[in-house]
């Protein structure tokens, strides 16, 4: 039965109104991205043996500085807090990846767990993504502070977000809540608007 | 707008917190406390006037409680530090 269902767009309600992307590359342009897995892991950072085993279970390094993130084919991990991880992959790779990461670290003060149907995805691209950034966000995105690897865990709109640059150009993904995803989307879409010719 | 060092995240808007009231407060045994001692803990803080220990939530970031010294007249924050230092380790202030 499980496997029948299948996460929705977050703007599918909007009955087509609403366009999933937005803008145009030559100065913004968002997108929603389809679902992906998502895992929460909870760890103590101290504990050397209990990482290496989260390491060999995922096949990537989890990022121990705030405020980054590090990404190896379809797995991206972005840094939640000190003892927090969101671990993401393909949709439907999930309950594997959660399964390998539960008996890795069996027995031990750990969490695993599916929080595939929690957030919702935008892609934010173009050369002024990062002025349309600034217009909700306190977070310094400037280059010299804010580059490709880097993260914020910070506020967008008022709108709790987990914000990470994927590019120079510079690209931003973002993770909102479901429910406040579609106000997120149209809040973008009306900042991003002196942007776009037409 | 009051920037709050987050330990871990690092300068944010005061925006992205929840102020947690006065720190270091020592929770007595409930099975010992007189109603006397609990009604303290529970009710009544210091309310100084100056340099203050308190706790703060950064609720819109990283979700992880930790102690700020801040200055209640001038709001000057001059230590931010995660829960489980001493006050010893980290200066003075009430």
């Amino acid at each position: 039965m499980a496997e029948h269902l299948r996460a929705r767009s977050v703007l599918a309600d909007a009955g087509g109104e609403v366009p999933r992307m937005f803008g145009d590359a030559a100065a913004v342009r968002l997108t929603e991205v389809p679902p992906a897995g998502a895992i929460v892991l909870r760890l103590d950072a101290a504990d050397a043996s209990a990482l290496q085993q989260a390491r060999e279970a995922l096949g990537i390094q989890l990022p121990l500085t705030p405020n980054t993130w590090h990404g190896e084919g379809d797995i991206t991990v972005l840094w939640q807090a000190y003892d927090e991880w969101l671990a993401l992959t393909a949709d439907g790779r999930q309950t594997e990846m959660a399964a390998r990461l539960t008996q890795a670290l069996a027995g031990r003060h750990a969490a695993v767990t599916d929080v595939s149907d929690l957030h919702a995805e935008f892609l934010i691209e173009g050369p002024v993504g990062r002025d349309l950034l600034r217009k909700g966000c306190a977070v310094d995105l400037h280059p010299r502070v804010f580059g490709t690897g880097h993260l914020a865990l910070t506020a967008l709109a008022r709108v709790r977000v987990v914000l990470w640059q994927t590019g120079d150009a510079p690209a931003y993904r973002l993770r909102v809540e479901r429910s406040h995803a579609r106000y997120l989307w149209d809040w973008l879409a009306d900042a991003g608007g002196e942007f776009i010719d037409g | 707008m009051l920037l709050i060092p987050c330990p871990w995240c690092g300068a944010r808007p005061d925006s992205e917190f929840s102020a947690g009231g006065e720190a270091h407060l020592e929770r007595p045994d409930p099975d010992h406390a007189s109603d006397g001692q609990w009604g303290e803990y529970l009710y009544f803080r210091r309310n100084v006037k100056g340099v203050q220990r308190e706790r703060w939530l950064h609720s819109h970031g990283c979700r992880r409680w930790f102690n700020v010294v801040r200055d209640t007249v001038t709001h000057e924050i001059t230590a931010a530090y995660p829960m489980g230092e001493s006050m010893k380790e980290t200066g003075p202030g009430a």
